[in-house]
C-alpha cells in the first residue's frame, strides 16, 4: 500500500505527517524541527531556498524572500486583498497572464501555485527522507474558507511539486480528525483555528463509527496572525515617525526588520507581560546619521491594539453556532489550532464565548498535518474506520438577470450533493443563455467568486420568460462542482465540469511541474557534485601532503616514481573534472584517490 | 390463536399474487400487508371488521401469501446488511432494522430487484453484489421512504438514536468508503441515497425542523387516503429526450432535489409497483408515489387480470407444502368465485363507504368507494357518491391541507404543495388559496393550464383583488396566453394601482 502524507500547508508554517499504525507522526525536518517556516527565497546566485534557511537570510535579501504567499494563492489580481498585499509585501507583485498574481524574484515571475510548490516540495522531501521511499501521494489542507479557486490553486501547487494530491481537506476538519481519531467519542466540538494568515471556525459532530460531520463552518481567510503583527508594526512605525518624521515603511530592508522584530515580540508576550523592541541602525538619515529603534511593549498595550480582532472572530464563532443552529452550551469540547491561539487575551476571549476552558490536548502547531495523514490513509486503505462528512464553505450558484445570485446550493450543504431549478429567458427571441457559475455568500452576484461559465445555446425562439431552462447543481465528494443546463423543451443540454480557475491553464501547469522536476534534478546533481567536490579536496590534500613521505620511502625505485605520477595525474584530472562540473566523472576520481590514498598510506607506516 | 399475538404478517417474498384464489376482499387485505400494520391496523385502513381481517389473513396464510411474525422475513432483509457489517462494525445494528410507526407504504427496501436492476449487478466494476444489491434497494424505495423510515427509526426515536442510526448507514453509502474504486453508474446512486441519509438527518436533528416535518407527515397521513383524487387536469408534460444518465431507464429523481418530482414523475414508470411484485398499498402514499397506478392494480388484482408489466423474473415459485392439496382444490373454484365476487363486492364496499362516512371516517369510505369504482368503473351513483364525499372530506380535513400545503412549500415541492393549497380552498371556499395553488404552479413554471384554472377560481371567489388578477395574467402568460393575460394584468392595475408587484409585470408582460 502506497502510503498517503499529510501536508499542512500554512501561512507562517507548514508541517508534513504520516500516519504510522494507529498513530500520526508529525515528520522534523533536517534541522529536527516539526514545522518549516512557509518561506521561500532565491539567492543572489540564482539559488533557491526553502524554510529556515530562507527565513535566516529574510532581512538581508528582503526583495527576493516570499513569505505568507497563501494569502495571495487562487487569488484575482484585481481583488481587493492582493491590492493591500501590494501596499505591505517587501517582496514585487505584478500582475499576471490570466488576471493572477505573479511574483519577481531576481528578474525571473513566478506563479503563486509554484512558489507553493516549492514549499511542498520540500515538505516532500522531508517525508521521503524520513521513510525512505519516495512519496507521490498527498492530502493537503487548507482553510475551511476558501473558494474553489482557491482550493484548485492549491491542486496546481501539488501537481507542480510532483504530488497526486488525492484530496484537499479544511484545515479545522482535519484538526478534529486528529482529535477524535481512533477514540470512540460521542460529541459536538468547535474547532477555533486562528494561524497566521487565516480564521477558521467549525462545529462537528463527532459520532459512532469513526463519522466526523461537520455542521456549519464559517471564517475569514484574510485574518491572521499577520494583522496582528501588522498593527504592532503600525504602532512602531507611528512613533518612530511622531520622533524622527521618517516613514519606516519606505524601507524594505527596515519594514522586514520591523516585521521580524513586531512578530517576536507578539510571541513573547504571550508568555511575559512586557519585552523590548530593540532594531540598532533600523535606517539613516539623509544626512547619513544612523538611528535606532528601541521600545517597550506591554501584553496590555498589545492588546489593545488587536482588540477589535480578537473580537471579529468571536463574532464569526457565533455565526457559525447560529449557522448550526445550535445553543453554545450544546458544544461539549473547543479545540485551539494554530500558533495564534497561544495568545491569552484569544485564550481567554473563546473560553468567555464558549463558556469553558478550551481542551488541552491537541498541538496547535502539527494536529492538521496529523488530520491530513487520518485522512489520506482513510481514503486508500480499507480497513480504517473513518469517514468525514464535510460541508461546502460557500453558497453556490448562477448570476440571473440583473446581476442578481441565485443560490443552488446553501452554505454548509453537506457533500456529496445535487440541485435542480428552473429558470427562464431574460429576452424576447433569446436563442443562447451563458450560464455563469459563481460561488459566495452574497445577493449580488459581482460580489461572488465567478468559478466557471457555459453558453446554452440552440433556444427555440420565444418571447422572454417562454423558455424554460433547467439547470442542476452537483458537488461531489471531490467537491468538483459539475452544471447541467438543459431547455426543457428542445431537450437541448449543455453540461460542464467546472474547473475552478487557478490562474493557471492546465498546460501551465504542466509546464511549471516538469520545470520542477529539471530542478529537482538539477538540484540533485548540483547536490551530488557538491558532496563529490568536498570529499575530492580532502582526498587530494591528503595525497599531496603523502608525497614526499612516499618519495622518502620508496627511495628511486621505479615503481615508486610510476606511482608517484599515477598519482600526480589523478589529482590533476580531478582538479579539472571539478572545473568542470563533471559529477559522474569526479565521482569515479574519488574512488581512485581513495585507492591511492589508502596505498600510500601503505608504503608509509612500512617503512 | 390470535394472529396479532403474533406479531404483524409479512408478505412472502417473489410471491405471484395472480397464481392465488383468492377473493376481492382477501385481496384488498392482502394489499395492506406490509410488515409493519397488525390486523388492526388494516382493519382501520380497509373499514373492514377486524374479525373479518383475520378470517381473510388466516386464509392468506394457509395460501402461502404472507407469514406471521417478524424474524423471518427481518433476516431476508438483513442478508445484506450483515454483509455490508463485515467491514463495518456496527454497534448498534438494530436501529435500522425497527420497523417505522404508522407509515406502511415507507417500508423498509424490499429484497426484490427488477430485471434492469439485476442487469446492473452484472455490470462491470469493483462493486461486490451485495452491496451493489444494497445500493439499489434503498436507491430504489427512495420515494418510498420518509425521514423516519429511511434511517430506519421509529417516530418517537430519540435524537440520539437518530444519529447512531445516520452515522451507521452512511458507513455504507458516502462514496469515500468506496475510494478510487470503479463504481460505474452505482457512484450517482450511492450519492443519491447518501443525500436522502443526509437530509432526513438534518430535518430530524433540528427540533424545529423536525416539529414541522412532524406535523407535515400527521396532516399528510390524515389526508392521504383522499388524495390523487383531485380532478386529473394535468397538463401533459413536456417529453425531456434523454439526458446521458448512466442508467438504462428513467429514474425517480433524488428526494434532495428540489424539482418538483411530479411533474417528472409521469416520465418514469411509478418505481413501487415495478421493484416490488407485491407494492405495499396502504392509506398514506408518499407524494411521489403515483396512487392512481398503485389503485389501477389493485383493481387488476381484484379483477384478476394480467397487469401489463411483468412480474420480475426472479419471483420463485411457492413453497410446494404450503401450495399443497388445499391450493388445488381451491384453484378449481377460482373462476366462479371471482365473478361472484364483483357483483357482491361492489355492494360490500358502497355500504362499507357509507357506514364510514356516517363515522365521519371519510378516509375509508373514499377508499372503498374507489375500491367499489375500480371494480365497477361505470357506475355514475357511485361517481357522485364519491364525489360528494370528497366534498365532505376536503372540508373536514381543510386545514390538515393547509398544513400540508405550507411544509411543501417550504420544502420546495411546489406542485405538492399546489394541490394540497387546492385542496384547502375546496374545503375553505377560500379565494387567497387558490390563488397560493396557483401560484405554486407558476412558480414551478408548470401545469399552466391548471394554472390558470386555479387562479380563475380565486378570481371567481373574489373578484376586487388586484393580488389575485395578477396571479392569474401570470398564469396566461405562462400558458402562452398573451391577450387574455393583457386584459387581467390591465385589470390588477385597476384594482391596485400602488402595487409594485404588478407594475412591474405590466412592463414585463407588454
Ligand atoms: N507564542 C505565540 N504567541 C502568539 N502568537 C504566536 C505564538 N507562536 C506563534 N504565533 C503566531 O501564530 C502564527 C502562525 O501560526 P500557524 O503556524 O498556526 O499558522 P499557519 O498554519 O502557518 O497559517 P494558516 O493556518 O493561517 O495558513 C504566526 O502569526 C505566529 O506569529
Ligand atoms: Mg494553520
Amino acid at each position: 500500500m502506497e502510503r498517503v502524507i499529510g501536508i499542512d500547508l500554512g501561512t507562517t508554517n507548514s508541517c508534513v505527517s504520516v500516519l504510522e499504525g494507529e498513530t500520526a507522526t508529525v515528520i522534523p525536518n533536517r534541522g529536527g524541527y516539526k514545522t518549516t517556516p512557509s518561506i521561500v527565497a532565491v539567492t543572489e546566485a540564482g539559488k533557491r531556498l526553502v524554510g529556515h534557511i530562507a527565513k535566516r537570510q529574510a532581512i538581508t535579501n528582503a526583495e527576493n524572500t516570499v513569505y505568507a504567499a497563501k494569502r495571495l494563492i487562487g487569488r484575482k489580481w484585481d481583488s481587493p486583498q492582493v491590492k493591500n498585499a501590494l501596499m505591505t509585501s517587501s517582496y514585487h507583485i505584478v500582475e499576471g497572464p490570466h488576471d493572477d498574481v505573479r511574483i519577481l524574484l531576481r528578474g525571473k515571475s513566478y506563479s503563486v501555485p509554484e512558489i507553493s510548490s516549492m514549499i511542498l516540495q520540500e515538505m516532500k522531501l522531508v517525508a521521503e527522507e524520513y521513510l525512505g521511499e519516495q512519496v507521490h501521494k498527498a492530502v493537503i489542507t487548507v482553510p475551511a474558507y476558501f473558494n474553489d479557486n482557491q482550493r484548485q490553486a492549491t491542486k496546481d501547487a501539488g501537481a507542480i511539486a510532483g504530488l497526486d494530491v488525492i484530496r484537499i481537506i479544511n484545515e479545522p476538519t482535519a484538526a478534529s480528525l486528529a482529535y477524535g481519531f481512533g477514540k470512540e467519542l460521542d460529541r459536538t466540538v468547535a474547532v477555533y483555528d486562528l494561524g497566521g494568515g487565516t480564521f477558521d471556525i467549525s462545529i462537528l459532530e463527532i459520532g459512532s463509527h469513526g463519522v466526523f460531520k461537520v455542521i456549519s463552518t464559517t471564517g475569514d481567510t484574510f485574518l491572521g496572525g499577520e494583522d496582528f503583527d501588522a498593527r504592532i508594526i503600525e504602532w512602531l512605525v507611528q512613533n518612530f515617525h511622531e520622533e524622527h518624521g521618517i516613514d519606516l515603511r519606505e524601507d524594505r530592508m527596515a519594514l522586514q526588520r520591523l516585521r521580524d522584530a513586531a512578530e517576536k515580540a507578539k510571541c513573547e508576550l504571550s508568555a511575559v507581560t512586557e519585552t523590548e523592541i530593540n532594531l540598532p541602525f533600523i535606517i539613516s538619515t539623509s544626512n547619513n546619521e544612523a538611528l535606532h529603534l528601541q521600545r517597550n511593549i506591554s501584553r496590555e498595550v498589545l492588546e489593545s491594539l488587536t482588540a477589535d480582532l480578537v473580537e471579529r472572530t468571536i463574532d464569526i464563532c457565533r455565526q457559525a453556532i447560529e449557522d448550526a443552529r445550535l445553543e453554545i452550551d450544546e458544544v461539549e469540547d473547543v479545540l485551539l489550532v494554530g500558533g495564534m491561539t497561544r495568545m491569552p487575551a484569544i485564550q481567554r476571549a473563546v473560553a468567555a464565548f464558549f463558556q469553558r476552558a478550551p481542551s488541552k490536548g491537541v498541538h496547535p502547531d502539527e494536529v492538521v498535518a496529523m488530520g491530513a495523514a487520518i485522512q489520506g490513509a482513510a481514503l486508500v486503505e480499507d480497513h480504517r474506520q473513518m469517514l468525514l462528512l464535510d460541508v461546502t464553505p460557500h453558497a453556490l450558484g448562477i448570476m440571473t438577470f440583473g446581476s442578481h445570485f441565485e443560490e443552488l446550493i446553501p452554505q454548509n450543504t453537506t457533500v456529496p450533493t445535487s440541485q435542480t431549478k428552473t429558470f427562464t429567458t431574460s429576452r424576447d427571441n433569446q436563442t443562447a443563455v451563458k450560464i455563469l457559475v459563481m460561488q459566495g455568500d452574497s445577493e449580488k452576484a459581482d460580489e461572488n467568486e465567478l468559478l466557471g461559465e457555459f453558453i446554452l445555446t440552440g433556444l427555440r425562439r420565444a418571447p422572454k420568460g417562454h423558455v424554460e431552462i433547467e439547470v442542476a447543481f452537483e458537488i461531489n465528494t471531490d467537491g468538483i462542482v459539475s452544471v447541467h443546463a438543459k431547455d426543457l423543451e428542445t431537450g437541448q443540454a449543455q453540461s460542464i465540469q467546472v474547473t475552478a480557475s487557478s490562474g493557471l491553464t492546465p498546460e501551465e501547469v504542466q509546464q511549471m511541474a516538469s520545470d520542477a522536476q529539471e530542478y529537482m534534478l538539477e538540484r540533485r546533481t548540483d547536490e551530488q557534485f557538491e558532496a563529490a567536490k568536498q570529499r575530492a579536496e580532502v582526498l587530494i590534500a591528503s595525497v599531496e601532503r603523502l608525497f614526499a613521505d612516499v618519495e622518502r620511502a620508496v627511495g628511486g625505485a621505479d615503481f615508486g616514481r610510476d606511482a608517484i605520477q599515477k598519482a600526480r595525474n589523478v589529482v590533476d584530472t580531478t582538479r579539472s573534472a571539478i572545473q568542470g562540473k563533471q559529477t559522474a566523472a569526479l565521482q569515479g576520481y574519488v574512488e581512485q584517490l581513495e585507492r591511492t590514498e589508502r596505498m600510500f598510506k601503505g608504503v608509509v607506516t612500512r617503512h | 390463536m390470535s394472529l396479532a399475538d403474533q406479531g404483524p404478517p409479512r408478505l412472502v417474498d417473489g410471491l405471484d399474487v395472480r397464481s392465488l384464489p383468492l377473493s376481492p376482499e382477501d385481496a384488498f387485505v392482502l394489499s395492506r400487508v406490509d410488515g409493519h400494520a397488525v390486523p388492526g391496523d388494516i382493519a382501520a385502513s380497509t373499514g373492514l371488521p377486524e374479525e373479518r381481517v383475520v378470517e381473510c389473513l388466516q386464509r392468506l396464510r394457509a395460501l402461502g401469501a404472507i407469514r406471521n411474525g417478524a424474524n423471518a422475513a427481518v433476516a431476508s432483509m438483513q442478508a445484506p446488511a450483515a454483509e455490508a457489517a463485515a467491514s463495518t462494525p456496527r454497534t448498534n445494528s438494530s436501529v435500522r432494522l425497527r420497523p417505522s410507526s404508522g407509515d406502511g407504504n415507507a417500508d423498509a427496501p424490499r429484497a426484490t430487484l427488477s430485471a434492469e436492476d439485476l442487469a446492473l449487478l452484472k455490470e462491470p466494476g469493483d462493486l461486490d453484489e451485495d452491496r451493489r444489491r444494497l445500493i439499489l434497494e434503498y436507491f430504489n424505495a427512495l420515494e418510498r421512504h420518509t425521514h423516519y423510515s429511511i434511517l430506519g427509526v421509529g417516530e418517537d426515536a430519540t435524537k440520539a438514536e437518530i444519529k447512531a442510526a445516520y452515522y451507521d448507514l452512511v458507513g455504507s453509502f458516502h462514496p469515500d468508503r468506496y475510494f478510487g474504486k470503479e463504481l460505474g453508474s452505482f457512484k450517482s446512486r450511492l450519492e443519491k441515497v447518501f443525500g436522502a441519509l443526509t437530509k432526513a438527518y438534518d430535518v430530524l436533528t433540528r427540533r424545529r425542523s423536525r416539529e414541522e416535518y412532524d406535523r407535515y407527515l400527521a396532516a399528510r397521513r390524515t389526508t392521504a387516503g383522499l388524495s390523487g383524487s383531485a380532478p386529473p387536469v394535468r397538463v401533459t408534460p413536456i417529453p425531456v429526450p434523454g439526458l446521458s444518465t448512466p442508467a438504462p431507464a428513467p429514474r425517480p429523481r433524488s428526494a434532495t432535489s428540489s424539482a418538483p418530482a411530479p411533474s417528472s414523475a409521469p416520465l418514469s414508470p411509478p418505481p413501487t409497483v415495478r421493484s416490488a411484485p407485491l407494492p405495499p398499498l396502504t392509506t398514506s402514499l408518499p407524494p411521489a408515489a403515483d396512487p392512481e397506478a398503485m389503485r389501477r392494480a389493485l383493481a387488476r388484482k381484484l379483477r384478476g387480470s394480467r397487469p401489463s408489466i411483468p412480474a420480475p423474473p426472479r419471483a420463485p415459485a411457492l413453497d410446494p407444502q404450503t401450495l399443497g392439496a388445499a391450493s388445488c382444490d381451491l384453484r378449481a373454484r377460482y373462476a366462479k368465485h371471482l365473478e361472484d365476487a364483483t357483483e357482491g363486492q361492489v355492494k360490500r364496499y358502497r355500504k362499507l363507504a357509507e357506514e364510514a362516512i356516517e363515522a365521519q371516517h371519510f378516509p375509508s369510505a373514499i377508499n372503498a368507494l374507489k375500491v367499489a369504482l375500480s371494480v365497477a368503473p361505470e357506475d355514475p351513483e357511485l361517481s357522485s357518491l364519491l364525489e360528494q364525499t370528497q366534498e365532505q372530506a376536503d372540508i373536514a380535513h381543510a386545514d390538515q391541507y393547509l398544513e400540508r400545503a405550507r411544509y411543501e412549500e417550504k420544502d420546495g415541492r411546489l406542485l405538492n404543495a399546489a394541490s394540497s393549497y387546492e385542496r384547502a380552498a375546496r374545503g375553505k371556499k377560500n379565494a387567497a388559496l387558490y390563488d397560493r395553488a396557483a401560484w405554486c404552479l407558476i412558480q414551478a413554471g408548470t401545469e399552466a393550464r391548471r394554472a390558470v384554472e386555479l387562479a380563475r377560481k380565486a378570481v371567481e371567489l373574489d373578484g376586487n383583488r388586484g393580488q389575485y388578477h395578477l396571479t392569474l395574467a401570470r398564469a396566461y402568460h405562462l400558458a402562452q396566453l398573451p391577450a387574455s393575460a393583457s386584459v387581467e394584468i390591465k385589470r390588477a392595475q385597476e384594482l391596485a394601482p400602488d402595487n409594485d408587484e404588478i407594475k412591474i409585470w405590466v412592463k414585463r408582460l407588454r
